[in-house]
């Protein structure tokens, strides 16, 4: 769908992005994270023939997204810092957009609708909240209903309720099998949406790949919690011996680190204490300790 | 389609201009200004009365020769650098990006059009009515030269605001070409005849003329208003010495060229810059 190929970009001295191979799949929720200045917004614009690649080539099913607007027509865009014309209305703004993208009549108000925006359509723009600004700029980038959509940041700056809101709305998106690229600074957020994360630092891919593949290449451990009142010292040490680390027992309630495929063995290695356990939950890695240990100095990797 | 989403462009631009504080009060100050400039004339007795057309339109000349080029380097600016956040959004549309450009600047330019149509206009028919027809030529003149400088304004601020990415900046930056072109080139110019000492500037003083748009725009009008009088040394030279017809080609031309040059300029460099 979205394809970069050796894609660099730089900015007078300074590369934003470099050497970039990544095709974002049909259908799939990708998400682009990393540090500010990694080089995921310069990715996002790329696809949108706002930046010119400075080495290698962007195409979007096939076709350079700077030259070719008829390649941006398959792409709905929800930028970082939203801005609307100055006193339009919600119903302008959108019938504004719907006439560049030739998107059949009605369009921009059943777009209201579905983003309970229908009640705020006569408006000014410039009196709406966040996540009604958010809600408004998920409802142009709809418009004339693209193949792909290309979100940066969609919920920055929104209180818990918007930002709730808008995950719910990206997630049914997805649903639809619509493809769609987002940045974010959200782990939460990407957790609970991608189907793969890409992690940027200082304009390289470090890691790309499905949360679990990647947690699994990077051998994250788990997390196991277990209540072990009475037998404390005896389960912290059977847990160590069957391979868990940071091993600490708090007000009754052991807490360790176990390595890939070790869970069955330290789970084995405490019931044979016999004692009675409770609250046990063990917790694969995620999306945050994936990040986490792509940030530190490690081997690049692509699953 | 182009024509379609430029039509649309333009149509968006006029409308969000005219609804901002700047067209509105930029348009309500000229228009005030205009008509008391209209209302000057004083008669024997002491008593207000209404001006003809030409002594309004030479009135109005340099008021209107500063203020439509600061808007258009105001508007063109603050259009072309980012300012607001919806430029990008804009261009990630299925449309060109000349299709942006043009839509931008025609309905900005419609827009110091409609300030100059009403301060114009409402000066117009007061005069009109009160005094009469006569001199109409002229003043449609100064309006046509005033609405010319605010568009080479508008194509100098675009490319202000391609250069420089930050809205404030741009402005800020817009604000100095105002400046430079309003006050500091003739002070210069001046300066540069008492060092000369000449008493009779030479065809270096008039050709300077074509190198400031608002001295250039000017010098027409005040020729078209049979104001020779009131000519600068460079303006004097340039119709005195070649003649009318050569001066105004010569101004002509050097207006066409500030009129053309900047916008393609900005065109030029939008369709390949990073936004």
């Amino acid at each position: 769908m979205i394809r970069y190929a050796r894609f660099g970009k730089r900015y007078g001295r300074v590369d934003a992005v470099r050497d970039l191979d990544l095709d974002v799949r049909e259908g799939e929720i990708l998400a682009l994270i990393g540090p500010n200045g990694s080089g995921k917004t310069t990715c996002l614009k790329a696809a949108l023939g706002l930046v010119r690649p400075t080495t290698g080539t962007v195409t979007v099913a096939g076709l350079d997204p700077f030259r070719r607007p008829d390649a941006r027509s398959r792409l709905g865009y929800l930028p970082q810092r939203l801005g609307f014309p100055e006193a339009a209305s919600a119903l302008e703004v959108v019938r504004f957009h719907a006439t560049l993208r030739r998107a059949p009549a009605g369009a921009a108000e059943e777009l209201l609708e579905r983003f309970g925006l229908s009640a705020a359509a006569g408006r000014r723009t410039d009196t709406f909240s966040g996540g009604m600004r958010q809600r408004l700029g998920l409802a142009v980038a709809l418009l004339d209903d693209p193949a792909a959509l290309v979100l940066d940041e969609p919920s920055a700056a929104l209180d818990p309720s918007a930002s709730l809101a808008v995950r719910d709305v990206l997630r049914d998106l997805g649903g639809e099998g619509r493809t769609i690229v987002f940045a974010s600074h959200d782990l939460a957020e990407v957790g609970a949406l991608a189907d793969r994360v890409a992690v940027f630092v200082d304009g390289e891919l470090r890691a790309l790949g499905a949360p679990r593949e990647l947690a699994a290449g990077l051998e994250l451990p788990s997390r196991l919690r277990l209540g072990v009142s009475g037998v404390a010292a005896a389960a912290a040490e059977a847990a160590r011996r069957a391979g868990a680390a940071s091993v600490t027992v708090t007000s009754g309630v052991l807490s360790c680190e176990i390595p890939p495929g070790g869970e069955a063995g330290v789970v084995e290695a405490l019931g044979a204490l016999g004692a009675p356990f409770e609250e046990l939950s063990v917790v694969e890695p995620g999306v945050e300790d994936v990040y986490r240990a792509v940030l530190r100095p490690a081997p690049r990797l692509v699953a | 389609m182009a024509s379609r989403a430029v039509y649309a462009v333009a149509r968006r631009e006029l409308r969000s201009a005219l609804r901002g504080r700047l067209i509105a009060s930029f348009g309500a100050l000229f228009a005030l200004l205009a008509v008391g400039i209209a209302l000057a004339g004083l008669g024997g007795s002491g008593l207000v009365l209404v001006q003809d057309f030409t002594r309004t339109a030479a009135s109005l000349l340099n008021l209107s020769l500063y203020a439509f080029p600061l808007l258009g380097l105001i508007l063109g600016a603050a259009a072309f650098s980012g300012a607001g956040g919806d430029l990008e959004l804009l261009v990630a549309q299925p449309i060109r990006r000349s299709t942006v450009l043009a839509g931008r600047l025609l309905g900005l330019l419609a827009a110091i059009s409609a300030v100059a149509v009403v301060g114009f206009g409402a000066a117009g028919v007061l005069v009109a009515v009160r005094v009469g027809t006569a001199g109409l030529g002229g003043y449609a003149f100064v309006a046509g030269a005033s609405l010319l400088a605010g568009a080479i304004g508008l194509g100098l601020g675009a490319l202000l605001g391609m250069v420089l990415r930050g809205g404030s900046a741009a402005v800020g930056w817009a604000l100095a070409v105002w400046l430079f072109f309003a006050v500091l080139f003739d002070l210069a110019l001046i300066g540069a005849l008492q060092v000369v000492g000449d008493a009779r500037p030479g065809l270096g003083v008039a050709a300077a003329l074509a190198l400031n748009p608002i001295d250039a725009l000017r010098t027409l009008a005040l020729v078209r208003l049979d104001a020779e009088l009131l000519l600068g040394p460079g303006g004097a030279t340039l119709f005195g010495v070649y003649g009318r017809g050569a001066g105004f080609l010569v101004l002509s031309a050097a207006t066409l060229l500030w009129l053309v040059g900047p916008g393609a300029l900005a065109g030029a460099l939008f369709s390949r810059r990073d936004l």
